[in-house]
């Protein structure tokens, strides 16, 4: 298994050049520096911040410099905006992020696995068409509707006239970050969270139900067909025990895999999300930093990015391994 | 190769899909539309360069040109057919037609001296869409407008009558809580600046009073015993008399005439709006017959701020969405299954290059890599592709991952085949055999992935506009423009212009997501998820 691993590591190696190539090239194809400084800059300053940003050099010097660093997990270059190490600035995006994506990846996984199960019970039955229905019904409407709505009515409406709103919709406290306040008084932190996530997180359940209940429902359909589901009925287990033991227990692979696929997305977090909530995560520093050209932090995060979706792809497939015997690495 | 597409056992499957096959012709409808758009504006651009002809003027056929999609069809944020909300929007409502009738028969009237028009020329050219001003000679209609402009200003004598009265209102609480500051004044207050204060806002209610009556017309309504009474106490205030007479009784009275004449007022207003409004529609009638309905039509979602009729936008926007589906999910498909099938059935190096390119793309999260690529062509040298152009393109290189891997897979199979194998035995070439052999049994999967990309490109159009990488905000109409615009009108209660866009989309989209569901059950069926 660990040649495997090696093997599928080192193989990544020009995959992963080629990404951070990618996206220097791509960032560099509007003159970074006018592009930061705007047009009417005089040429001193322009070729001051050009030095200072280290762009006089020749790409392929900057090339190997930031493929250093970044190998190196040297995040300490600052950001052109803000001034700070880009290291300090993904720490402390990271937890924001994470706040609303591992709530929203736990309660839509718990909830799609047992309708996907109910559907695939009742499958060809009223209820099936009905939640299936649903599901396409939901997944054809655009995620900015399902945001501006959903603040609409449950930032705005649901407060009323009682001038109390259980949800907010913009600002963020900043103590969420931090693992002292969760420890230090967690009835308020759970309080602020509610406040401040809480809606992005059901916004982001609804908008996940539609995709994951069709992928799980499709996985437990393929499952009632198998053999194993006939001698276990033959032999006399009950639906439900067929249902939650049997047929759950053999779904396991698909969904392991599904929600693998979507760990690196915990931490590059929904960028819609945050940017309409004003929530400091790692998708709103992404998309201010390329809003305002801000190419070092542009780049560390896509290379950050890129790493955990290749470690992740590794790791889904030696996980495949240990849990179904049946699948060989090679 | 297109015949035998036809003649297979998935669209004979696909053609049982009663859903399926509904979804299609929704399909066919915006296509179709589309397709109608774009001819027209084809038309058009000819009719302007030969000098022949200008489309715009053309009633039916000039429905949906760009310039049209731009024209103000009626006062800003009008609700769904038409309907002014609140009383705002009401009086946006009547100011916006009355104003257009004045402007009218005010130039009609100088034709005369300045204008080589003639006044019937003038008067159409101020006709809003199909309400044109009312078939009068010019003395008659310069009449109604006169009596219109009475009718406008009693409305706005009366509402600002009501806001006098609010005025009072608050000017008595300023004056109640001074007062009251003066009087639980302590040792170390400054009691001279306190009653100075307490002084100014006697006055101010004064003021105010004297405001209303002024513009009521009736130097009584509040009683001359009661402002001599508050004039009274200002100036003992003024004078630094501390010890003033008790004025809370005077006050409730006070506020028990404002209050009634506040609500005699707002009836006022209550009952000339809609006289307003009356007159408005016959001074400028909603015509009857086609151009009537017409109009309506126009109408049928409001319009947004600017005055342009969102059903039109909605409408407008649809081809747009089309152009980006159609194109984007057509190259992204050819390039894929080309990289995808080549790289399959070359093996090697070739196969080499191809996974390591689709490796480094699908290595990114989808929306960041869009974002990183539209931004190149957010200003700089690519700049100007900004728009559409700009939007195929970051799509097309997101998007062409999906079928590479999908049709990768599916050649690799295929090569394995007996039939393929034979073919190589008997000779026939390399080439010969991916066009004839491969691509045509992986067609099935390119009708798949192009109709998921379709449905991609379109919500992905929505997403990047909104997070200003995609289209620019400006005068164009796209789902996406009319969906960021109406951000901020949600908030104020206006639904039609996100419902609009919305409804139109979700039509369009839901029709996809059936039809790719369709397709895959009935050429893919071991697919899962």
């Amino acid at each position: 298994m660990w040649s495997y691993v090696i093997r599928r590591l080192l193989y990544n190696i020009p995959v992963y050049l080629g990404i951070i190539l990618l996206v220097m090239l791509a960032l560099r194809v509007n003159d970074p520096v006018t592009a930061f400084l705007g047009k009417n800059a005089t040429e001193e300053s322009y070729n001051a911040i050009k030095e200072s940003f280290g762009l006089d050099r020749p790409f392929i010097v900057q090339y190997v410099d930031r493929v250093r660093s970044i190998v190196t997990l040297d995040f300490s270059d600052t950001s052109w905006e803000q001034k700070r190490p880009v290291g300090e600035m993904i720490t402390t995006a990271v937890p924001a992020t994470a706040l609303i994506t591992v709530p929203g990846l736990v309660i839509t996984t718990l909830l799609t696995v047992v309708i996907g199960l109910v559907c695939s019970f009742y499958r060809g039955r009223l209820l099936d068409k009905a939640l299936m229905l649903t599901a396409v019904l939901g997944m054809s409407i655009s995620f900015l509707v399902y945001i501006i709505v959903g603040q609409y009515f449950f930032g705005y409406q649901l407060g009323g006239d009682s001038g109390v709103f259980p949800f907010d919709i913009e600002g963020y406290d900043v103590r969420l970050s931090t693992l002292g306040f969760w420890a230090g008084s967690p009835v308020e932190a759970v309080q602020t969270w509610l406040q401040y996530c809480g809606l992005p997180v059901l916004i982001s359940v609804i908008v996940a139900m539609g995709y994951d209940t069709r992928f799980y429902r499709a996985v437990m359909v393929e499952e009632t067909g198998r053999d194993y589901i006939t001698t276990a009925r033959a032999k006399g287990a009950t639906s439900k025990k067929i249902m939650f033991v049997h047929m759950l227990k053999n779904a396991m692979i698909p969904i392991i895999t599904r929600i693998m696929i979507s760990l690196p997305f915990l931490i590059v977090g929904s960028i819609l999300l945050e940017v309409f909530f004003s929530i400091p995560g790692m998708g709103r520093t992404l998309i201010t930093a390329i809003v305002a050209k801000d190419f070092p932090v542009v780049e560390y995060m896509s290379a950050l990015f890129a790493a955990v979706v290749i470690l992740t792809v590794i790791l889904t497939d030696v996980l495949y391994a240990i849990f179904d015997p049946r699948v060989r690495l090679s | 190769m297109i015949r035998r597409f036809f003649n297979s056992r998935g669209w004979g499957k696909l053609r049982r899909n009663r859903l399926a096959m509904v979804s299609l012709a929704v399909i066919g409808c915006y296509f179709a539309l589309a397709i109608w758009m774009m001819s027209m504006d084809v038309v058009s651009w000819v009719g302007k360069k030969t000098d022949a002809w200008d489309l715009a003027e053309t009633p039916v056929l000039g429905a949906f040109l760009a310039e049209r999609m731009l024209e103000q069809s009626g006062p800003p944020s009008v609700a769904g057919l038409g309907k002014p909300i609140g009383m705002v929007g009401r009086l946006d409502y009547i100011d916006f037609f009355f104003s257009r009738a004045r402007t009218a028969v005010d130039e009609a009237s100088n034709v005369g001296e300045s204008s080589d028009r003639t006044v019937t020329e003038v008067l159409d050219s101020f006709s809003v869409q199909e309400r044109r001003l009312l078939d009068l000679p010019l003395p008659d209609l310069i009449e109604r407008v006169e009596e219109g402009e009475s009718i406008l200003g009693r409305l706005d004598d009366a509402r600002s009558l009501v806001n006098a009265a609010e005025t009072i209102k608050v000017q008595l609480d300023v004056a109640s809580t001074r007062l009251a500051e003066l009087a639980a004044a302590g040792e170390e207050d400054d009691l001279s600046i306190l009653q100075e204060e307490a002084a100014f806002g006697v006055e101010e209610i004064i003021f105010a009073i004297d405001d209303y009556q002024a513009v009521a017309g009736r130097d009584d309504a509040f009683g001359f015993e009661v402002v001599d009474q508050l004039q009274e106490v200002a100036d003992l205030l003024f004078d630094g008399e501390s010890e003033v007479p008790e004025l809370a009784a005077v006050f409730d009275e006070i506020r028990s005439t404002a209050n009634a004449e506040a609500l005699t007022q707002a009836d006022g207003v209550e009952t000339l709006l809609p006289e307003a409004e009356a007159f408005v529609d016959t001074l400028l009638p909603v015509p009857d017959g086609i151009a009537g309905l017409s109009y309506s039509t126009r109408l049928l979602f409001g319009t947004d701020r600017q005055g342009r009729s969102l059903l039109i936008r909605a409408l407008y926007s649809a081809k747009i969405a089309i152009q980006v589906g159609f194109i984007v999910g057509l190259t992204a498909v050819l390039i894929g299954s080309l990289l995808g099938a080549a790289a399959a059935f070359f093996g090697g190096i070739v196969d080499h290059g191809v996974t390591w390119l689709y490796s480094i793309f699908s290595s990114f999260p989808q929306l960041v890599l869009l974002a990183v690529l539209s931004f190149m062509f957010v200003s700089g040298p690519l700049q100007e592709f900004r728009g559409l152009p700009s939007l195929y393109m970051a799509f097309a290189l997101t998007y062409w991952i999906g079928p590479c891997r999908v049709i990768r897979g599916e050649a690799m199979k295929i090569k394995e085949l007996e039939y393929v194998q034979a073919a190589t035995a008997i000779g026939f070439g390399r080439f010969y055999i991916l066009i004839k052999h491969i691509i045509p049994n992986t067609l099935h999967l390119m009708f798949i992935n192009f109709s998921l990309l379709f449905v991609g490109a379109i919500k992905g159009e929505v997403i990047l506009t909104f997070l200003g990488l995609g289209l620019p905000l400006g005068d164009g109409a796209s789902w996406g423009i009319m969906i960021s615009q109406a951000k901020s009108e949600v908030v104020q209660g206006f639904f039609w212009q996100i419902g609009a866009a919305t409804l139109f989309m979700f039509i369009l989209v839901l029709a996809f997501n059936i039809l790719s569901d369709a397709l895959q059950d009935a050429f893919d069926p071991k697919h899962v998820g």
